[in-house]
């Protein structure tokens, strides 16, 4: 009787510090998220951090991070700043990739990764990695064809490709519009998982003029 | 009763766990300026904050006893401390800049590199094959930049007053042994592999590390691309030949096969030449790259090429007034086998094997002449990051080398050794050790032993770097080089040693957003330059190692980047002063492959609207010495300069399809380089001469490349 007693308490000490845990995670993440939404980008990295570093597991925490790092990049004022933001990100890139091998979501993160570096200096990076980052897109997409943001991303290449050789944009536009129900469909059960994206698809449908 | 204290226990457990204490500090540089946004965290918990514009911070944690704080910022070396969680107030902590930054001090004086690293690269991968007048080599595109100079009617590098087999040419640190295509005089050799191959290019004018030996000038190292870009076929339709590649690309493994034909024949059919051709070029190459990924961090590479190629004309012998029939054959093969890996987060390392088969035939008339080489090289190397201020290098290799040559008519009986066959071996260690962000010094040594010299060589380099500016930085380098004598002198002497150098270079370099500017003075001191006596014209006697020799000069390098919008230009221009007294030179003179100014002007314009590039090359070299043996004096007369204005039109017609146009000297200067005079005098007691020109003066080419993928948006622009 006395062993049972001291098994219950146990469960129920176990349970309870597990049930924390749990807890804050979920609020970590609903931190990380919202200081994101209040635009605080760099609380927002430092919060991302912190749960890597305690969720040794979990590849979440990593791609928010720099996922939120690269956008930064994209509008930082000096190369130098730009380039330390990057490399910090492929480093979180890296360590996510080591959780979750063969993930779309990291694929096309990675993706935009390749495409910061291009955008900081084209002439350097763009031979070298335009073919890379369609590559990334293409195994993004063969692994999850469900995934909205990795055929967004896709077409937003192509389609910058089609204004710099003054091809018809059109059907690349309408291939856009088709991404939309891909974003109104997207399921998961993992909670955080990323589904944002829409309005960025919205806004490139936008300049399209459709 | 038993259950309420358990109860109790685990009440407390949690109060104990909820139990705030509050952690604050400052966090600021080395000179006391706040960071602002600096991560500060708990190890393991999700407790932390960032520092805001005062670089305070301040957050509560329900942790206590001994835990370890951490504090992270970008550009800066990340910092722990541990301690009690009752002591984690009003902390002041000073962060220590990251040497590894962007805008860290450089370690590499006199170091051209194209690639991706954009904190060192005067060049990007594009500019190699994109300079009009390279016709795709990667060797004449660096012929635009300073320490160099264009001998056009040999095409090899030339660097800073050294021969062109001062300068070492690698694949992926491992040594080409043939890395020229072989030509006779009046026809430049190229480097023998695509400019597509590689990533990038690290090209050193002096001060080169120690992981680099036999070279006493420079060393080139290129570097292929780690992975392929998709699956796709390449097809080139050229007015000299035809060219068809394909590459697989899997997930983890990749292989390329590519095959090229190259005639000259129909072009000299058309275009005037001043030679007598038989076969102006005729060759087959063909090549495989495989790439295999062992992990995340590990990569094997292993390419393999092969090349046979051959030259034949008729000319008339200067000694004789016969015309004979020239012809050069070359058969060569060429393997480079590298793996990297990473050990752990301190240490990473490579190995690598390279193979090289070469065979020259030289035929005149019934007389043939076949020098054989076979050469191998295998090293490893490995890095150790200690500390982010100190990083080491270190490795072991060995270079084996067997040389043959083979002649039926001549005779050989002067030849104590044949094949002439020996090993270079060699341990180097080198370390980066940062003072701060702003200073920097490479101290290295590299011992070599040579088993044919039976020496060992002792050859100390260091390297010092001072940022000056936000951007400047200045930069000192001291070292001594070896090399071994030209293999041609190993067959007939006894007691030779290594050919040695000493450099010395002082450089200023300014980099910002539109400008890239480098200047840089140096002196090299040669000693034990082989020096022989000629009793019989072209029978060198009495070998040994008494030559010497001093170059000094000053290069300069200008890059502007979108100046003028849509126009990218760089200008080279190097002064050199060089004297030698070495080989069967009866005093000192200044060698007739050296020229005392060069000029290069390059500049490369986008027009959008066109979707073409447009490339304009000109390069100057001031005359050479040639020698005249009707006249007083040794190496005392000077050619005209050289000059060349070369134009290339890219023009893209989709993203599958590019046509590209180029000519080089479109002006027509009527290059020479010098002349040859007959060994004997004629009957008048004078030595005939001819004067030396190239085969043609302008040349001519058009190309369309095409790539098939499955993956339609596959861009030419690549390929420019």
């Amino acid at each position: 009787m006395k062993n049972i007693k001291y098994t219950f308490v146990f469960i129920a000490f176990i349970f309870s510090a597990q049930s924390f845990a749990q807890g804050a995670y979920e609020k970590g993440m609903q931190k990380g998220l919202s200081l994101w939404g209040e635009n605080k980008t760099v609380e927002a990295v430092a919060m991302f951090e912190r749960i890597a570093q305690v969720e040794k597991d979990n590849w979440l925490p990593l791609y928010y991070a720099s996922n939120i790092l690269i956008i930064q990049s994209f509008s930082d004022s000096t190369t130098d700043i730009k380039n330390e933001r990057l490399k910090k990100a492929t480093q979180l890139i890296e360590k996510a990739h080591g959780l979750s091998p063969d993930n779309s979501e990291l694929l096309t993160l990675e993706g935009m990764l390749y495409t910061g570096y291009v955008a900081m200096d084209p002439a350097t990076y763009g031979m070298q990695y335009s073919g890379k980052i369609m590559d990334l897109h293409a195994r993004a997409i063969e692994l999850d064809p469900s995934n909205p943001r990795a055929h967004m991303n896709s077409i937003e290449y192509e389609l910058g490709a089609a204004q710099f050789f003054k091809t018809d944009t059109a059907p690349i536009c309408e291939k856009m519009k088709s991404v939309l129900v891909k974003f109104d469909e997207q399921s998961t059960d993992l909670p955080f998982a990323p589904k944002g994206g829409k309005e960025r698809a919205l806004q490139v449908i936008e300049n399209c003029g459709l | 009763m038993k259950v309420n204290f358990y109860i109790f226990l685990f009440i407390l457990q949690a109060l104990i766990g909820y139990s705030q204490t509050r952690v604050s500090g400052n966090i600021s540089d080395k000179s006391g300026n706040p960071l602002i946004g600096a991560n500060i965290l708990i190890t393991g918990t999700y407790d932390g904050g960032i520092s805001d514009t005062n670089g305070n911070f301040e957050f509560s944690s329900e942790e206590t006893g001994v835990q370890t704080l951490e504090v992270s910022y970008l550009g800066f070396q990340s910092t722990k401390l541990e301690t009690d969680m009752s002591k984690m107030q009003n902390l002041k902590i000073t962060l220590k800049e990251s040497t590894q930054t962007m805008d860290a001090v450089e370690i590499s004086a006199s170091t051209f590199k194209a690639g991706d690293n954009s904190k060192v690269a005067v060049l990007n991968p594009l500019d190699i094959v994109t300079t009009a007048g390279s016709m795709g080599d990667v060797v004449a595109a660096l012929q635009t930049l300073p320490g160099t100079q264009s001998n056009a009617e040999d095409g090899r590098l030339f660097v800073r007053g050294g021969e062109a087999r001062e300068t070492a040419i690698f694949i992926d640190g491992m040594k080409v042994f043939s890395p020229y295509t072989r030509s006779i005089e009046g026809t430049p050799s190229r480097g023998r592999y695509s400019p597509f191959l590689f990533k990038g290019v690290s090209f050193s004018t002096g001060g080169y590390g120690v992981p680099f030996g036999q070279a006493l000038s420079g060393i080139l190292d290129l570097q292929t691309i780690d992975e392929p870009r998709a699956t796709e076929t390449n097809i080139s339709l050229m007015t000299v030949g035809l060219g068809i590649g394909h590459t697989l690309k899997g997930k983890k493994q990749s292989i390329s096969l590519s095959a090229s034909y190259i005639d000259l024949t129909p072009y000299f059919k058309l275009a005037p030449s001043r030679f007598n051709w038989i076969t102006p070029y005729r060759g087959f190459a063909g090549e495989t790259v495989y790439r295999y990924k062992t992990s995340e961090t590990g990569l094997f590479k292993s390419y393999l090429a092969g090349d046979w190629g051959n030259i034949e004309l008729n000319d008339t012998n200067l000694n004789t007034g016969i015309e004979e029939a020239i012809a050069v054959k070359n058969g060569n093969i060429y393997s480079n086998n590298v793996y990297r890996n990473i050990i752990n987060d301190q240490t990473s390392f490579f190995v690598g094997l390279s193979i090289g088969i070469n065979s020259d035939l030289i035929e005149v008339d019934d007389i043939a002449i076949r020098a054989n080489l076979m050469g191998s090289h295998i090293k490893s190397q490995f890095k150790t990051i200690l500390r982010d201020d100190f990083i080491v290098n270190y490795g072991i290799e060995s270079m084996y080398q067997r040389d043959k040559f083979e002649s039926l008519l001549f005779s050989l009986s002067s030849f104590i050794r044949n094949p002439v066959e020996r090993f270079n071996s060699a341990i180097f260690l080198d370390g980066d050790y940062f003072f701060s962000k702003n200073t920097a010094f490479k101290p290295g040594l590299r011992i070599e032993h040579n088993t044919l010299f039976q020496t060992v060589d002792v050859l100390p380099r260091i390297t010092l770097a001072q940022k000056v500016s936000k951007n400047g930085q200045i930069s000192a380098a001291a070292g001594l080089f070896s090399q071994e004598v030209d293999s041609e002198f190993l067959y007939t002497s006894q007691g030779l040693v290594s050919e040695k150098a000493k450099q010395f270079l002082l450089n200023y370099n300014i980099k910002t957003k539109k400008h890239i500017l480098r200047a840089e003075v140096f002196l090299k001191d040669y000693t034990d330059l082989v020096s022989f006596q000629e009793f019989q014209p072209n029978v060198p006697s009495n070998i040994s190692n008494t030559g010497q020799g001093q170059a000094y000069g000053l290069d300069l390098f200008w890059r502007g980047n979108q100046l003028i919008k849509n126009i990218d230009f760089w200008v080279s221009y190097s002064f050199l002063e060089n004297k030698r007294k070495y080989q069967n030179y009866p005093v000192e003179a200044t060698p007739n492959f050296s020229s005392r100014h060069n000029l290069s002007l390059v500049s490369k314009t986008w027009f959008a609207s066109l979707k073409s590039q447009l490339g304009v090359t000109y390069q100057y070299g001031s005359g050479r010495p040639f020698e005249n043996p009707n006249t007083d004096g040794f190496l005392n007369e000077r050619s005209k300069a050289y000059q060349n204005l070369s134009l290339s039109w890219a023009y893209l017609i989709s993203q599958q399809k590019i046509l590209f146009l180029s000519a080089s000297n479109v002006t027509g200067f009527r290059n020479e380089f010098g002349y040859r005079y007959a060994d004997l005098t004629n009957s008048d007691g004078i030595y005939p001469g001819q004067v030396i020109r190239p085969s043609e003066d302008r040349f001519f080419f058009a190309g369309f490349f095409i790539t098939i993928s499955a993956d339609k948006q596959q861009n030419q622009l690549d390929n420019l």
